[in-house]
């Protein structure tokens, strides 16, 4: 039964039909989105020092997308952040790294459903303030509630029919998204902006450092989601081209957005007033624009709630697709790792994680007033723990594997004997490593449950590796050599290919030598 | 699709100018402290990097053809 599964899994592998603009959409979808979230959150810690703290969570990020860029490019495989951290640290660091990105995905599909559910609400302000007790909770809002449910259902059921409908959903607004953010930008700067009142903001309302610090670690969500490049990698046209192209024109223009945002913010709004719409920030700021401000906001609201939600499916997207890969190496069950031989797509995955994404939507908003704060938390401390594993895989790939052929490399690097160490990937590991504590410090909800989490995560591992008989903390024999040839071929990027073959056959000549 | 980037590109360096030509006039007619620059600088800055960029790209496919603008992609 087991080999049959296997044999199927082998059969109907994830389809490779996601060509550039469908790369960038689907990164730009998710890391895009993260500001409409984050905005209203930043800003309620970070007052008038909100861009500085976008800036400080924007330097780590452009150092983890880098260490991204290159890994996925040179693995073009569908575990992303999991899959680099297995191979560089080995089965054990692999699976807490998938847990850690396990719990972003659902917490991504819980979080953006709820607010896009939040923009929905910009036109039902009744259904906002809508607040009930229920037994020993207060202040639970039970309309957003079940809006947020159903949104999720919506998203898992078509991800049950396939990613072609997905990836197309995702690229149509996500050009929709590029329009109204620059749109928002670009009218804001020329017409509202008041250097004035950004000024005397930046000046008189600095926070202090422990508010910086946690508005550090909440706005580093604003740039989770290149892991998503990475889990499309697999199902990419000719990754070793598309990757780098699409991850740096990712980089650069959600770092420009995400500095661009608080700074017209504050220059057109106290930051109270941001801060006291932490469900729909950014169609408050729109409907203070000039001339078309009336129609900006109701505008935004539509386009924020459909963004949101394309980021909360790429949620379910990544959730499914890392179990596959997961499953695929040995750490969990085969499962979930099942394809529906109809629809071609990992349906167990997604029911599954779309019900632990519901349930810890259920959980946030037991939690009051703080809901997306709570998820937020959650967020940031899977992406940090994440990105921590992973900028260290990018460190030890680049000495185990100095002989895989890497289309894009992390610029500043150091050679030491045949390895070219990445200063900015060691800079990426010290910042990430940080962010983890800074996290663990300031977040009161994440420094129980984020650790419980990948706790669980562990001792099912355990219990899954004794079961069949496999290591529980050595790592499985696997022949990665051989692994990336036929990565290589079937990505069909030959001339890579080719270098590798070469690159292989003169390390058998040299061993021979020796 | 180049003629988008291009328009967007210069927009991007007109607004880069803007914030930081505003900002600069801001702190010389009110006194304000030069610390608080840095952030328009740097807002304005990538604005017109990010346009700059693109005029450059697009500098470099005229002068070489299609076929070098092609192999200047990252592989």
């Amino acid at each position: 039964m087991a080999s049959q599964a296997v044999a199927q899994r082998e059969h109907v592998g994830l389809r490779r039909e996601v060509n550039v603009w469908g790369s960038f959409t689907w990164g730009y979808a998710d890391v895009g989105a993260d500001v409409y979230v984050a905005l209203g959150l930043v800003m309620a810690a970070a007052q008038g020092a909100t861009p500085l703290a976008f800036l400080i969570a924007g330097i780590v990020y452009v150092m983890v997308g880098l260490a991204y860029t290159e890994m996925a490019a040179a693995y073009p495989s569908a575990g992303g952040g999991q899959y680099f951290a297995l191979r560089g640290l080995g089965d054990f660091w692999g699976l807490v790294a998938g847990a850690a990105l396990m719990l972003d995905y659902t917490v991504d599909v819980a979080l953006f459903a709820m607010a896009s559910a939040g923009y929905i609400n910009f036109f039902f302000p009744a259904f906002r303030e809508f607040r009930t007790t229920v037994g020993p909770f207060q202040d639970v809002n039970l309309i957003w509630l079940a809006e947020t449910l159903a949104l999720i259902l919506l998203l898992a059921l078509l991800n049950v029919r396939g990613i072609r409908e997905s990836s197309l959903f995702n690229s149509v607004l996500g050009a929709l998204d590029l329009v109204l953010e620059a749109s928002i930008i670009v009218i804001g700067f020329a017409f509202a902006w008041q250097p004035e009142l950004f000024l005397r903001q930046w000046q008189t309302e600095f926070p202090s450092t422990d508010q910086l610090l946690y508005a550090i670690s909440i706005a580093v969500i604003s740039y989770v989601g290149l892991e998503s490049v990475s889990q499309a990698a697999q199902e990419t046209v000719r990754p070793a081209t598309v990757i780098p192209r699409t991850s740096l024109a990712l980089i650069v223009v959600v770092f420009l957005f995400a500095l661009a945002f608080p700074t017209v913010s504050l220059g057109i709004l106290p930051w109270q007033e941001i801060a006291a719409r932490e469900g729909d920030p950014v169609a408050r700021l729109a409907s203070q624009l000039p001339f078309v401000g009336f129609l900006a906001g109701p505008l935004a609201a539509v386009l924020a709630a459909t963004i949101v939600l394309i980021s909360a499916n790429t949620g379910v997207m990544g959730a499914s697709r890392l179990a596959y890969s997961m499953a695929e190496l040995g750490l969990i069950g085969e499962g979930l790792s099942q394809v529906h031989p109809r629809f071609r797509t990992p349906v167990r995955a997604v029911l599954v994680f779309s019900g632990v994404a519901a349930a810890e939507a259920v959980f946030a908003f037991l939690s009051g007033r703080r809901a997306m704060e709570t998820m937020a938390h959650m967020y940031a401390f899977g992406a940090m723990m994440a990105y921590f594993l992973s900028t260290i895989a990018l460190v030890a790939l680049r000495i185990k594997e100095p002989h895989v052929p890497r289309p894009y490399r992390v610029p500043l690097n150091l050679r030491w004997r045949n390895v070219e160490i990445p200063i900015l990937g060691i800079l990426g590991v010290i910042g990430t490593g940080l962010m983890v504590l800074v996290v663990l410090y300031t977040h009161d909800i994440a420094r129980i449950f984020g650790p419980i989490w990948v706790v669980v995560w562990v001792l099912y591992y355990v219990w899954y590796r004794r079961r069949t008989g496999r290591p529980v903390w050595g790592s499985l024999p696997r022949d990665w050599d051989a692994q990336q040839l036929k990565i290589l071929e079937d990505t069909g990027d030959y001339e890579l290919l080719e270098r590798f073959r070469i690159e292989l056959m003169r390390r058998q000549q040299e061993r021979g030598r020796t | 699709m180049t003629a988008i980037r291009l328009a967007t590109g210069t927009i991007f360096m007109i607004l880069g100018a803007l914030i930081i030509g505003r900002s600069l006039w801001a702190v010389l007619e009110r006194g304000v402290g030069w610390s608080a620059l840095v952030l328009p600088i740097l807002v304005g800055g990538l604005m017109i990097g990010m346009g700059i960029q693109r005029w450059r790209a697009w500098w470099a496919g005229q002068r070489s053809g299609p076929e070098a603008d092609r192999l200047s992609r990252p592989k």
